[in-house]
């Protein structure tokens, strides 16, 4: 029968319910952090869906194996982002730099089509400034800001000390800022 | 160090309260000097792009059909297993067991009509009529595909008036129709010999818009008028399929979606009968 050799957390609380139930309450908590976490990293919301998609198609296909006692949902659905994400880079060459579509993009508080318009060229600009970092700070930043992770959580996924992650993450932002700030003054 | 250090712990922390929407301060005095880098952390956070509804529920929609095909495949699995386990294990007898299975299966499909060569049809016959469905058992709202074709085989062209035929949907049980495809609206010549064919789709409502009930089905044409009297039609071979009946186990499903926040799910792709 489908389902995993444990209850998977959500948000490190044991549920007890049938899998179908937990797939689907981890995908109305977890879509919207994967697809923001892979949108960091590709710069086409097309894109960005395709591989949100396999993501989820790759954890239902997994989610018999999955087992909450080895690792939390978080790290094991991200793990299978990354492992998409390097797929694709494989396939398509390194980051390519594309304009965002705006129709994809779902603005927030519904705001003015020109504030929208603003917002999509600021997050095509912070796109352009996260490209600039190495590929080791662009991870942790999506992992921080698209999944929402939190360091301990970062460092498990990506095998590291915790405290390192909240450095890079530091000087990244810093940089990004920096980055940021050149391209508002020169508008 | 150490003080720097504890700055990017509370940037850090500070990252992860603000994107759960918390603006409550951790530590005024060490916010107050990475107030910059906080000030664009939170730029970054109300930049960070959302899935969109319609993406959203298409990729559910995808996933809740599949998980309901893996159920499926997985009760015929366990049906398979427990068949398995009425084999014998003596090399002997399984092949007896395997004999006596095809002789059994053969008889079914037999008597089905399937196996049975077309006979030449009976004198006067002026159209046969052949037909298929795209498959033998359908879930409760799964597409029914119907092929049909109709060959002279007379000497003589044939013209079909209202072309294609009316086509009933019969239940088995009943022997009643439940669906009934009305005729169309222009005539089809057939020189002798020559065949006809045409495509019928059901959604499995009935002829008031109600979903059909499970169980078998049969098709039956009706005869044709023509100047020289009705001319019948009848299938060479039976054509029969399947509704299954049964609890739909993606409506289950469905409310455990939505329950979940979920948005609702178009019927035809997640009906499934047990």
């Amino acid at each position: 029968m489908f389902g995993p050799r444990s209850q998977p957390d959500t948000g490190n609380e044991k549920v007890s319910r049938s899998p179908a139930e937990a797939f689907a309450e981890l995908y109305e908590q977890f879509m919207p952090k994967v697809f923001k976490y892979v949108s960091y990293r590709v710069s086409d919301t097309h894109v960005a869906e395709d591989l949100t998609s396999t993501v989820f198609e790759k954890a239902l296909t997994k989610f018999k194996t999955y087992d909450a006692r080895k690792a939390a949902f978080s790290t094991w659905i991200f793990s299978i982002a990354r492992n998409a994400l390097i797929d694709h880079y494989r396939t398509t060459g390194r980051e390519q730099t594309v304009e965002l579509d705006h129709a994809s993009s779902v603005p927030s508080g519904n705001p003015s089509p020109d504030d929208e318009l603003v917002r999509l060229e600021e997050f095509r600009r912070l796109r352009h400034c996260l490209s600039k970092l190495s590929q080791h700070e662009q991870e942790i930043v999506s992992l921080k800001f698209g999944a929402e992770m939190n360091n301990r959580q970062i460092a498990g996924t990506l095998g590291l000390g915790e405290s390192n992650i909240g450095t890079i993450i530091y000087r990244a932002v810093g940089k990004l800022r920096d980055c940021f700030k050149r391209w508002q003054n020169g508008r | 160090m150490a003080g720097e250090r504890d700055l990017e712990r509370v940037f850090s922390d500070k990252i992860d309260r603000l994107a759960a929407g918390d603006e409550s301060k951790i530590d005024p005095a060490a916010e107050e000097k990475i107030r910059t880098e906080l000030d664009f952390a939170r730029k970054m956070i109300s930049l960070a792009p959302e899935p969109s509804a319609e993406f959203k529920a298409d990729l559910k929609a995808r996933l809740l059909h599949e998980l309901a095909e893996q159920e499926a495949e997985a009760r015929t699995a366990d049906r398979w297993n427990w068949l398995r386990t009425l084999l014998p294990r003596q090399r002997a007898w399984q092949v007896a067991a395997a004999m006596l299975f095809v002789v059994v299966a053969g008889g079914i499909l037999w008597s089905t009509g399937i196996l049975r060569p077309e006979t030449a049809p009976p004198p006067g016959t002026v159209l046969t009529a052949q037909a298929d469905t795209s498959k033998t058992a359908y879930r409760p709202g799964e597409p029914v595909k119907i092929e049909v074709a109709l060959k002279n085989v007379t000497s003589e062209p044939f013209t079909i008036k209202q072309f294609p035929p009316i086509l009933s949907l019969m239940q088995t049980e009943t022997r009643q129709p439940v669906y009934t495809f009305a005729g169309g609206k222009s005539d089809r010549t057939l020189a002798p010999g020559e065949s006809a064919e045409f495509v019928l789709n059901w959604d499995q409502l009935d002829d008031r818009g109600n979903p059909a009930p499970g169980g078998e089905y049969y098709l039956e044409l009706e005869d044709l008028d023509s100047p020289g009297g009705s001319v019948q039609l009848n299938f060479t071979r039976p054509v029969h399929f399947d509704i299954l009946r049964g609890t739909s186990f993606s409506t289950e499903i469905q409310e455990m979606f939505d329950q979940a926040g979920a948005t609702s799910i178009p019927a035809p792709h997640i009906n499934i009968g047990l």
